[in-house]
């Protein structure tokens, strides 16, 4: 699928890993990106000021939570 | 997935990078969900919390759904589910893609099934889309340097992707042509300093990689002082013709 005509062709498992981004305000960013996005920070590195983040959320669907509250 | 570094000079007016600047960067990240009934979650979610100032938009694009928004530091965002494969339609090894309204009634009314908690587990970055300087200089190196398909065409835009996806990384013109190569001087405010790839760990792949940027003289510099550079050793970065910073990972 797709015009073909590479001499390589990337593995067709390829994915996007990661996106690595500069920030102005780093505190200011990790609100935005835990509270808006709800990222959960993974790990911090103090000495670089740099902060991981990972989704890592469980769900539990409405009816579940209703069931739930009712029992 | 997502790293974050605060800049060293933290001075207010270094906001609003790429776009005024009129540099190749990054236009937008995009988040992709796992399930459509998250999106519905997530537009539920920001209705009340994001502010407006946040908000860029949504569409339909065939292949997925998307919602639209930027960060503190006007880093755009795309936040997106995609329809089954089996729903895509493919011409001639060319995606059906489309930029229409999103059908925000439809999904209210049929996947309203669970409350915004956060990022679910199956979360990943589905693609990346930068701004270049030239749309044919992007499709030598993603397409005939990387091996990418060429998978779709917009005005302005190129659509890449490893076998069968629509799109991991889409290249557009869309604030001009011959604008600047990405300044990845700290000093030049926020936004990306990379996107990385990961591949199998295969040795001949990666030869072969390698030789690819060699022939083409594209410098490989594993040595790139980075904050996550201690996280995986075995990988190796290049600058694309844009000056835009990657990483290839292979685990």
């Amino acid at each position: 699928m797709g015009i073909d005509d590479r001499p390589f062709v990337i593995d067709s498992s390829m994915k996007i890993n990661h996106v690595h981004l500069k920030v102005s305000n780093l505190s200011e960013s990790l609100n935005f990106y835990k509270l808006i996005l709800g990222f959960k920070i993974l790990k911090e590195d103090v000495h670089t000021n740099t902060a991981f983040l990972v989704p890592d959320t469980h769900y539990i669907d409405k009816d579940e939570t209703f069931n739930h509250q009712h029992l | 997935m997502i790293i974050l570094t605060q800049l060293k000079n933290k001075l207010a007016d270094l906001k609003y990078p790429s776009i005024v600047k009129r540099e190749a960067g990054l236009y937008h990240f995009a988040i992709l969900l796992p399930e459509r009934e998250y999106l519905v979650a997530f537009l539920q979610h920001i209705k009340v919390n994001l502010d407006q100032q946040y908000y860029e938009g949504m569409a339909d694009h065939a292949v997925s759904e998307s919602i639209y928004i930027h960060d503190s530091d006007h880093i755009g965002i795309e936040i997106y589910r995609d329809r089954s494969p089996s729903e895509w339609i493919w011409n001639n090894n060319i995606v059906h893609m489309v930029t229409e309204p999103l059908d925000t009634i439809d999904l209210l009314t049929k996947h309203n099934t669970k409350t915004w908690n956060g990022m679910p587990l199956g979360t990943t970055i589905g693609h990346v889309h930068l701004h270049v300087s030239n749309l044919n200089r992007a499709k030598k190196f993603y397409n005939g340097t990387l091996g990418l398909y060429h998978t779709a065409t917009y005005p302005g835009a190129y659509f890449f992707a490893a076998d069968g996806y629509h799109h991991h990384i889409a290249t557009n013109t869309w604030i001009g042509t011959n604008i600047l190569p990405a300044n990845n001087n700290e000093q030049n405010g926020p936004g990306l300093d990379h996107y990385a790839i990961v591949l199998p760990n295969n040795n001949a792949d990666i030869r072969k990689l390698r030789n690819n940027f060699a022939n083409l003289r594209i410098g490989i510099d594993g040595n790139i002082a980075d904050a996550d550079r201690q996280y995986h050793d075995n990988s190796f970065y290049v600058y694309d013709p844009n000056g835009i910073k990657m990483q290839f990972l292979f685990c």
